[in-house]
């Protein structure tokens, strides 16, 4: 079976070179996406392996960190992202202080503290990627590879043939034309 | 909880060989599900909660970096979580609450069962389907 996530496999159609002499028509379903041309040869399909999301939160001390430390164990090739990382610097006017008494201590305790756009366009960058390279890498989330061109993506389709083990390419393209 | 602790339990027996091929992503963090987009991105939601003195006393054991100053908690850290839990999570459908005093196993064990419970849903429900619809 052939994985593929949807926006590879429609980029994959779209830039084409190999398959300039037919048409192919990228059939949707709810999971599947079935690659054909116009000589009625139907490819298998990709089916879109869009990204499962594990939301970990609680009280400060609650074990929040702990609990997403043993999902990690049961999950070894899952990405991780701490929202805590997203803090605003001490001194940032976007903080809400708490005053003379406390001696305008940020209040660390209101979404406002972090940078939460951010950390969404972060997490986004993620869902929109190719699923599949979260097995490849878990590298650090300023990082995450930028996939809109198309060069990258015809990459990354490489690259995803290299984790199914010599999965061949040319047979791909054989039947298809 | 120490790193022996950690050691002991960090075995649990999961097989997660069925998933291996589904991409996961962990977001953690204390006023998640305050934030609509990622609420809505995620496909299971896990909320530990304390009650105020356990709270308290486990914040003292902690250093942070800027260090909590005297009145902190009150001023601060307790009415915060108060707001946000009452505003976000109470009554919410869709956010497993669990007690964070519960041994932190049971929360794993738990919480693993509703995962593969949803990854089921997700990625294996229509298996026999999918088998139907590839063509050699």
């Amino acid at each position: 079976m052939i994985l593929l996530t949807l926006k590879t496999c429609a980029s994959f159609a779209k830039i084409g070179s190999p398959l300039k002499n037919g048409i192919v028509k990228i059939v949707t379903s709810p999971s599947f996406y079935r690659v054909s041309n116009n000589f009625g040869t139907s490819l298998s399909v990709c089916k879109e392996m869009s990204h499962f999301v594990i939301g970990v939160s609680g009280v400060t001390c609650g074990g929040k960190t702990t609990l997403s430390k043993l999902l990690q164990k049961s999950f070894p090739w899952c990405r991780v992202i701490h929202q805590d990382t997203y803090f605003y610097e001490d001194d940032s006017e976007n903080h809400i202080r708490l005053g003379p008494e406390l001696q305008n201590h940020a209040n660390y305790e209101l979404i406002t503290s972090l940078n939460m756009d951010q950390m969404c366009k972060d997490v986004d960058a993620i869902l929109e990627g190719p699923g599949t390279f979260s097995k490849l890498t878990n590298q650090a989330v300023d990082n995450t590879p930028n996939f809109e061109t198309g060069h990258e993506l015809l990459k990354s389709v490489g690259e995803i043939g290299k984790i199914w083990n010599g999965f061949d390419w040319k047979m791909l393209f054989d039947l298809l034309l | 909880m120490n790193d022996d602790d950690f050691c002991m339990i960090s075995c649990l027996d999961f097989d997660n060989s069925k998933y291996s091929h589904v991409p996961i992503l962990i977001l953690e963090g204390f006023t998640l599900f305050e934030c609509e987009p990622i609420f809505d991105r995620c496909n299971v939601r896990f909320f530990l909660t304390l009650v105020e003195e356990e709270c308290r006393a486990r914040r003292t054991e902690r250093t942070y970096d800027p260090p909590d100053i005297p009145g902190y908690f009150d001023a601060a850290i307790w009415p915060g979580y108060v707001n946000h839990y009452s505003n976000f999570i109470q009554n919410r459908t869709g956010v497993t609450v669990f007690d964070g005093k519960t041994p932190i196993k049971d929360v794993w064990t738990q919480s693993l069962e509703i995962i593969a419970c949803r990854l089921n849903e997700k990625y294996f429900f229509s298996e026999n389907d999918a088998k139907k619809s590839i063509i050699a």
